[in-house]
Parts: C-alpha cells; sequence; structure tokens
C-alpha cells in the first residue's frame, strides 16, 4: 500500500478500493516501524484511530462519504484534543489530559480524519530544531544526524517519512515553514485569523497561526478548506469566505503572475542555494511568471522586532501555568509563592525560561517603550513594506531558509545563530500575511524550500503558483531513502 | 544584564535558575538584547504601533448564558480539589 497523496487516498476510499480499517492499520504499522528512530510522535492513538476507521468504514458502505473520509492525519502536540494527554512538547503539560477539543482538531474530525496521533515538537512552540522538546529531539528522514526543523518538526518529519500522509502544525514564526523546507515538503502557513485558534496552546497570541504539511500543493488546497473558517470561539478568526482552493487550483485561468524577489532576501545566500532558488526562478518563468526584483528594506529588523513581540506575548500567556489548576506542580514547596516558583522551574525548559525572561525584561517599567512599544512600531514599518510590495506584484517568492538543515546540537548554545535561521519566514507573521514552502531542490543531499508569500487571504493564488511550479518539477515527490 | 535584573526577571516572572546557570544566562541574555537592541535605529517617528497584523472589529456575542465545559471535567487534571475548589498551601496564618 503506497499512496502518492491524500487525493489518491481519499479517492481510494470513495471507490471502495481500500477500507479505511486496512489503511489505518497500514499507517499505524509504519509508525511503529519508524518511530523509535525519527521520535516524531509524543503520543500514538491507536485504539482511538482504528474505532473511528471502523465506524467511516461503516459509514462509506452506506454510502455516507464526508470530504476527508479516512484520511489519516498526525496532529501536532499543540492542540487540545478531548481526553487524550496534550502535552505541547513540555513536562509541564506531561500529565495534561485536555477536556475539550481545539476547533481544528474539531473541525476536522468532523470532516473524517483519522487521527494517528500527536507530533513531537519544540517546547511550547519556542524553538527552530525541535531539540528543545521534553520528548527528545525529533529526526530529520533525510539525515538522522540532521534536525528536521522546529517548531513542528515532529509533523514535518512524519510527513517527510511517508509514516503519515499529511499533518497538522502551528506558525508563530516560522514554525511550519522551516520545517517544510529542511524536510522537503510543502508546509502552509495561513493568514492570520484564516484558521480558529481556540484550543491550540497560545504561545504568541498576534503571531500564532495553524496550518498544515502535506507532499504537494493540492493536498493543502482540500485541508485549508476543512479547516478555515470564522469560529465564535476565536473573537480573532476571520469571517472572509473560505474558497474552494482545490477547485480554483486545478482551474482553466490562465494566470500570468508577477512575482517579486526582494533583494534582501537573496544578497547573503550563500551560493549552492542561490543556485538552486534561480533555478526555480527559471520554472516559475517557463509557467508564464513576470519576475520583479523589489525590495523589503527593514528585512533585517524581522528577527529583532520579533524577539522583542513573541516572547512579551509568551511571558504573559505562559504566566498561566501555576501548578494549581492543570499542569505539573511541585512536591517541594511551603507556601503558595514557592509553589507557582517551583512548578514552573521545574515545568519549564531551558528556552522556554530565556523567552519568559526576555519577554518580562521587555515588559517592565523602564523599558516597555524602548523594546516593546518600538518592536510594535517597527513592525507597522514591516507591514507597510509589504503593502507597498504588493501594489507592485501579485506574490513573492524566496528561499524559506539561509542554508539546509543543520546538524543536531550544532547550534543548541547558541540562541542567537537558531533565532537567525527564522530570517525570511518572521517578518510574514509580523504582517499576518500568508505563506508557503514547496521543495526546490537539494544542497548536499538535504532539501531546500520555495517560500510563496501573499497577501491577506491570498492562500488560493499561493496554492495555484505551487500547483503550477509542481506541474513542471518532481521535487515533492522525491522521497528520503529512495 | 547583571546578578541583580536577573533576580528581578525571576522574581517578576515566578522562576528559578540554578545558580550553575546564571553565568551562561547572563551572557544569552546580554547576547539577545544587543539583537533586539538593532530596532533602535529604525525610523519609527509618526508610526503607529501594530499590536494587531488585522483591522477586525471586535466580534460581540449575544448577551446570554451559553453551556460550556463542567467543572468537575475541569478539575480532572489535578487531585489537588475539595468541594469544587483548588487545594493550595496555607496563605493566611
Amino acid at each position: 500500500m503506497n499512496f502518492k497523496s491524500v487525493k489518491e487516498i481519499l479517492t481510494a476510499i470513495k471507490n471502495k478500493d481500500v477500507s479505511v480499517i486496512e489503511l489505518t492499520s497500514n499507517y499505524l504499522d509504519k509508525i511503529k516501524e519508524r518511530d523509535d528512530e525519527l521520535n516524531c510522535f509524543i503520543t500514538l492513538t491507536e485504539e482511538l484511530a482504528l474505532n473511528k476507521a471502523r465506524k467511516i468504514d461503516e459509514e462509506i458502505a452506506k454510502n455516507k462519504v464526508r470530504a476527508l473520509s479516512g484520511l489519516p492525519i498526525a496532529q501536532k502536540d499543540i492542540f487540545c484534543t478531548k481526553n487524550i494527554k496534550t502535552s505541547c512538547g513540555s513536562k509541564m503539560l506531561d500529565n495534561f489530559v485536555s477536556p475539550y477539543n481545539a476547533t481544528v482538531i474539531e473541525k476536522l474530525n468532523n470532516a473524517g480524519t483519522i487521527m494517528l496521533g500527536k507530533t513531537n515538537m519544540d517546547e511550547f512552540a519556542m524553538g527552530s530544531s525541535n531539540e528543545t522538546s521534553f520528548y527528545g529531539p525529533v529526526k530529520n528522514p533525510w539525515d538522522t544526524e540532521y534536525v528536521p526543523g522546529g517548531s513542528s518538526g515532529g509533523s514535518a518529519s512524519a510527513v517527510a517519512a511517508r509514516i503519515s500522509p499529511c499533518s497538522t502544525g502551528t506558525d508563530t514564526g516560522g514554525s511550519i515553514r522551516q520545517p517544510a523546507s529542511l524536510c522537503g515538503i510543502c508546509g502552509l502557513k495561513p493568514t492570520y485569523g484564516r484558521v480558529s485558534r481556540y484550543g491550540m496552546i497560545a504561545f504568541a497570541s498576534s503571531l500564532d497561526q495553524a496550518g498544515i504539511f502535506t507532499t504537494d500543493a493540492l493536498d493543502a488546497a482540500i485541508l485549508l478548506k476543512e479547516m478555515s473558517g470564522y469560529d465564535e470561539k476565536d473573537s480573532t478568526s476571520s469571517s472572509v469566505e473560505v474558497p474552494d482552493y482545490h477547485s480554483y487550483c486545478l482551474s482553466d485561468t490562465n494566470h500570468k503572475y508577477t512575482v517579486g524577489i526582494p533583494e534582501e532576501f537573496v544578497k547573503d545566500l550563500n551560493d549552492d542555494v542561490k543556485k538552486v532558488f534561480y533555478d526555480s526562478v527559471k520554472v516559475l518563468e517557463k509557467v508564464g511568471c513576470k519576475i520583479k526584483t523589489i525590495n523589503l528594506k527593514y528585512t533585517s529588523l524581522g528577527v529583532s522586532a520579533y524577539q522583542v513581540v513573541a516572547p512579551a506575548e509568551c511571558s504573559s500567556n505562559l504566566s498561566r501555568f501555576d501548578g494549581v489548576r492543570y499542569g505539573h506542580r511541585s512536591d517541594n514547596s511551603s507556601d503558595l509563592e514557592n509553589l507557582y516558583r517551583e512548578s514552573r522551574s521545574e515545568g519549564f525548559g531551558k528556552e522556554v525560561k530565556r523567552r519568559i525572561l526576555v519577554g518580562t525584561y521587555a515588559l517592565s517599567a523602564g523599558y516597555y517603550d524602548a523594546y516593546y512599544l518600538k518592536a510594535q512600531k517597527v513592525r507597522n514599518l514591516i507591514a507597510n513594506d509589504f503593502k507597498d510590495a504588493f501594489d507592485q506584484v501579485d506574490l513573492i517568492i524566496g528561499p524559506t531558509t539561509p542554508d539546509k538543515a543543520f546538524k543536531i546540537g550544532e547550534k543548541m548554545n547558541d540562541p542567537i545563530a537558531m533565532y537567525l535561521s527564522d530570517v525570511y519566514t518572521v517578518s510574514t507573521n509580523l504582517a499576518g500575511l500568508p505563506a508557503m514552502s514547496i521543495p526546490m531542490g537539494f544542497k548536499e543531499n538535504m532539501p531546500l524550500g520555495l517560500q510563496i508569500i501573499g497577501n491577506h487571504f491570498d492562500e488560493k493564488n499561493i496554492l495555484k503558483i505551487s500547483h503550477l511550479y509542481q506541474q513542471e518539477t518532481d521535487w515533492h515527490k522525491r522521497e528520503p531513502g529512495k | 544584564m547583571d546578578r541583580k535584573t536577573i533576580d528581578k526577571l525571576t522574581h517578576l516572572s515566578k522562576l528559578s535558575i540554578p545558580e550553575n546557570d546564571v553565568d551562561e544566562l547572563i551572557i544569552n541574555l546580554e547576547n539577545i538584547l544587543k539583537l533586539i537592541g538593532e530596532i533602535d535605529a529604525a525610523p519609527t517617528d509618526g508610526m503607529e504601533p501594530m499590536a494587531h497584523p488585522l483591522d477586525f472589529n471586535q466580534p460581540l456575542r449575544e448577551d446570554k448564558p451559553v453551556k460550556d465545559i463542567n467543572r468537575s471535567e475541569n478539575q480532572n487534571d489535578t487531585s489537588k480539589t475539595k468541594d469544587g475548589y483548588y487545594i493550595v498551601p496555607k496563605i493566611i496564618d
């Protein structure tokens, strides 16, 4: 059983060429075979998956077919799942069983998907290598000495290794696109507000957005439709209409996109990445795109502004973890102050503590104007930069990451080097824009990603241009070890 | 960044840092402050601070009670409860 895409799986189920129970068992077997090595999953939900598979098979027998009937999926362990452990990659929530489902989980469950398990991630989504997880690092299936990227490393690695056909992720500063790039798959971060954040454990609330990993753009189009839409439980979710992305990708409309390449995205690239990137530009020209050089002059300030805004919001969001109502509770506390302090100190890892401290510093009396307020103004500069760019072009492209994946352990003691690996991704979060990484080639046998950024709520054209690109290339079809 | 500042920040954020990690933390935080200090030079005169990426109106739901998760389900994640209340160390002598 070797399906190449979500679309193939859905067609086979609908045509009764394969039963959902066979398919689910097959993926669970693949996970058991590979996951000791890759460490993609924190929790495997085998029994639940098989029960749901039987239920969907009964529905199919009665010709009741939902949009994603029988599709196996891996869910990032940041999404609350009712009666199932939801750890967020942290010791703090190692004992947490959610009493409710996140809206993303609810929507995908209702569409007929089968959850295979909860995937490993950087602790509270804070990391770019999946090395900060309480459950150990995830390995890159292209070479297990290398990181898969982060924070959604488990979700990306599972899809790249073909042990799950698709998975969910979240992206606060690149946490979908960067691992997609380093693992050679597609990763889509929608516009802020496109997908509900209800039940998605908060890191930085004005930046966080849920999205997906797939092997090709058409699969991402299918899944995005089912995940998106206004949710009364999330006041920041958008009521902008959700189009049929898949039909739009396949429509005959002959788009002649004007595509911008920011000088700031390519000027410091090493020769190998530059060559792969410009080869992909030639493909876009071949499919009819007009290429234009543009400027996003505040790109270099993106990481700096992000490293104020995200920790500030994180220090506020993570203040809820007090050891009292849920999560880790210290046994070594004699008074309430100590209970808070010890529970938090034992429950959080090094990187999470570091970000809480930076955020607390930026928000504290005497520093607020110099750091937080200033960073919010820089955020506006960056958003205006994009606004001006989208007056000239339809879409913006660049490499997703400055280089291929790095080795496990290589950057763990150098937080600045780790933060700078997100240099091309953080600005889109600050501006709330949608963006996607798709495979564009290799450097020394490790994958590289092409980032496509669109205007607010223009996911459909990101997906369409990606589909056009993937009709001309086969990078997205390459599998590790083959 | 010095020991005194670290003490203030850990007090505010209810965290403690192991003694032998403090020196490394000071170096890392100094480097991070250097990185974020690059925003100092940005030309932001007259620029409004941006707290949110989209220009949303706050939607309001109808002002009527809704049934949400019940308390006992919510309290399943800790054994330290009594009569629906959370148990914490004694606060008042």
